[in-house]
């Protein structure tokens, strides 16, 4: 085989990793989704945070030098989707709600702690600001380390960690009674 | 800065997280101590699982999302043409992969 001949490319296949769209889709839509949903508040749009992240990550894909793990680059572009919805939805004069009320699934809020619980525990993750709300999510949800979290937000690891303890004690604080 | 009590590190955490940074410099067992202190409950992280979890089917409803919008297909292939193209230049003239420039996407959210 002539290796001088290009690659084929295809619109699901990123021609400097040999990743697929599929791949991507897989392997991260639900770590992007609980990213967007922390933020945007809201099921449906999450999903549209979910396939706007996935097409701005394998657009990117060729630029992407692996200084960080793929997780992390990839969850640090749906923080910023996420909060680029967010921003567009507020600046919206259509919008009078502003931020969209959570549309839930209740079938799996009720498997997992029940509808009340969850309204109290989003009450208190509200309190947060989206940077620490994805922390959590990153650290609780996803298992990242302090210093791939740190590398994935671009903040100096002893912040990532204050950040990140002062986000859990506000909801171990709001949240006292679920110890028992 | 000195040995702090747990009750010191967590007040100060509230107080003053800047200088709280700088003791875990000089401290790094002081960081552990605190994540221990303020480590969450399996209540609460099923709290969070429950709150924040993705539909199971989301991975499939994604991909039939991505199949069926012609905007998406119409973006990712314009940049798989885009990037072979420019493969196909480079190694042309230089026998190189383009990939090695930096897009840096992970800003494209910041406004």
């Amino acid at each position: 085989m002539d290796d001088r001949q290009p690659p084929v490319v295809t619109a699901t296949e990123s021609p400097s990793m040999g990743i697929t769209l599929d791949h991507l889709v897989d392997e991260f839509s639900p770590a992007i989704y609980r990213v967007a949903v922390s933020i945007v508040r809201d099921r449906s749009l999450a999903e549209d945070v979910v396939q706007e992240t996935l097409i701005k990550a394998w657009q990117g894909l060729p630029g992407f030098r692996g200084e960080s793990p793929l997780r992390g680059w990839v969850l640090r572009i749906a923080h910023n989707t996420a909060i680029s919805v967010v921003r567009k939805r507020k600046d919206d004069p259509r919008d009078p709600m502003m931020i969209p009320e959570r549309d839930g699934d209740i079938s799996l809020e009720r498997e997992v702690a029940g509808k009340a619980m969850l309204d109290e525990l989003w009450v208190v993750l509200d309190r947060l600001d989206e940077t620490s709300r994805t922390m959590i999510v990153l650290r609780e949800l996803e298992g990242m380390s302090y210093e791939d979290i740190s590398a994935a937000m671009r903040l100096p690891l002893p912040t990532v960690k204050t950040r990140l303890f002062r986000a859990r004690k506000t909801l171990a604080n709001a949240l006292e009674g679920w110890n028992v | 800065m000195s040995r702090m009590t747990d009750e010191k590190l967590l007040r100060l955490l509230d107080a003053d997280p800047s200088k709280l940074e700088k003791h875990f410099e000089q401290h790094p067992e002081d960081a552990d101590r605190v994540e221990a202190l303020t480590e969450l409950s399996t209540p609460m992280l099923n709290g969070l699982q429950g709150a924040l979890g993705a539909p199971s089917d989301l991975a499939a409803r994604v991909q039939a999302r991505l199949a069926g919008d012609p905007v998406s297909k119409e973006s990712m292939q314009i940049t798989a043409d885009l990037f072979g193209l420019a493969w196909r230049t480079a190694r042309t003239l230089f026998g190189s992969d383009p990939a090695s420039q930096t897009i840096d996407v992970t800003r494209a959210g910041e406004n």
